[in-house]
């Protein structure tokens, strides 16, 4: 403004003559000027308070931000110096797990297996029986077939006669 | 087939009236003649279960057979009865139904004996005697020759076997062995 002011005060007198009908101009121009002071004086100073306090605003969530980024890095540098441990503990409570697991499935399957073996015996036990009374009534069987074919064939008339003999003395037990 | 139930319940309403009339014996003894001839000629029994043959026409043969049989008055009524009845095909175990009625009535027990050969003479009164003792009733024995036993007897009373075969100790041993 003072460099403006200076070049206006060294033109009224300086090469372009203007002395007589450049002040008013001038005149003018700072009337102008001041106008607009006036006018924008105001929204002008408010919109860089707004500006300024925008400004404020954003530069503390900024500090905020760069704080909880320094926390969260001060956590994970904790967390990454205890992660060591961390790993050691989880590694040994699976190692643990799985021996523990390790013991129940065998034990499970030790049951297991006792119980297939003693069905499989009482199976074969049962088959066995089976068989031998199979065999033993096909030998029995074979063995009355033979004696009433043998009987058929040699008994004589004299054991009928004691047969008949043997059933009367039968009902005289019963009938006494 | 007739029902048991309804061949007793004939038999015993005959026994009813004949009974006191001194005449079951006799009427049995008819009705059985009947019974064997019906069973002989089974056309007998077809004649009376045809539907489609006229009634009048049934009575006529029924008097043509009681006329040959020369059977009593009770008897033929009793026949009239059964044909009435439609009942008459059915003689054969009406029949028999009576003449169970009559020994029940008359304490006469039958008692069936099984043997793998004919008995003796001596050996019958023996089987007769010691069975009458045992049922304390009078027996009547029917014998049968069974040549599917091996050897020995069996006798049956009622619903009761007193078994002296040979057969019946085969099984017994069977049975022992089988154990």
């Amino acid at each position: 403004m003072e460099a403006l002011l200076s070049d206006i005060a060294s033109g009224i007198g300086g090469p372009l003559g203007l002395v007589g009908s450049g002040l008013p101009r001038v005149v003018n121009f700072l009337i102008f000027v001041g106008a607009l002071y006036f006018l924008l004086r105001k929204p002008v100073g408010e919109f860089f308070r707004h500006r300024a306090h925008a400004i404020a605003r954003e530069l503390e969530e900024a500090r905020r931000a760069r704080e909880a980024a320094a926390r969260e890095l001060e956590q994970a540098r904790a967390r990454l110096a205890r992660l060591d441990e961390e790993v050691a503990a989880i590694r040994a409570r699976a190692e643990q797990e799985a021996e523990a697991e390790y013991e129940r499935l065998w034990r499970e399957a030790q049951a297991e297996a006792e119980k297939i073996r003693a069905m499989a015996e009482r199976e074969i036990e049962m088959a066995r029986r089976a068989a031998e009374l199979e065999l033993k009534t096909f030998l029995i069987e074979r063995a009355m077939a033979r004696a009433r074919a043998l009987l058929r064939q040699q008994l004589t008339e004299d054991d009928h006669r004691r047969l008949v003999a043997q059933f009367i003395e039968g009902l005289a037990e019963v009938s006494r | 087939m007739i029902s048991l139930r309804i061949a007793r319940r004939y038999a015993r309403a005959l026994a009813d009236y004949t009974f006191p009339r001194q005449e079951h014996e006799v009427v049995r003894d008819e009705l059985r003649a009947l019974a064997e001839a019906f069973h002989e000629t089974p056309l007998l029994g077809d004649v009376f279960a045809n539907p489609i043959i006229p009634r009048a026409q049934k009575e006529r043969v029924l008097q043509t057979l009681i006329e040959r049989a020369h059977v009593g008055r009770t008897t033929a009524t009793f026949l009239h009865l059964l044909l009435r009845n439609y009942r008459l095909q059915h003689l054969e175990a009406i029949a028999r139904a009576f003449a169970e009625e009559v020994d029940r009535r008359l304490g006469i027990v039958t008692v069936e004996v099984r043997a793998a050969r004919p008995l003796r003479e001596d050996e019958r009164q023996d089987v007769h005697r010691h069975l009458e003792r045992l049922t304390g009733k009078t027996v009547r024995v029917r014998e049968v020759v069974d040549e599917r036993l091996l050897g020995g007897v069996q006798a049956r009373v009622d619903s009761e076997v007193y078994d002296g075969s040979l057969d019946a100790r085969l099984e017994a041993l069977r049975r022992q062995l089988l154990l």
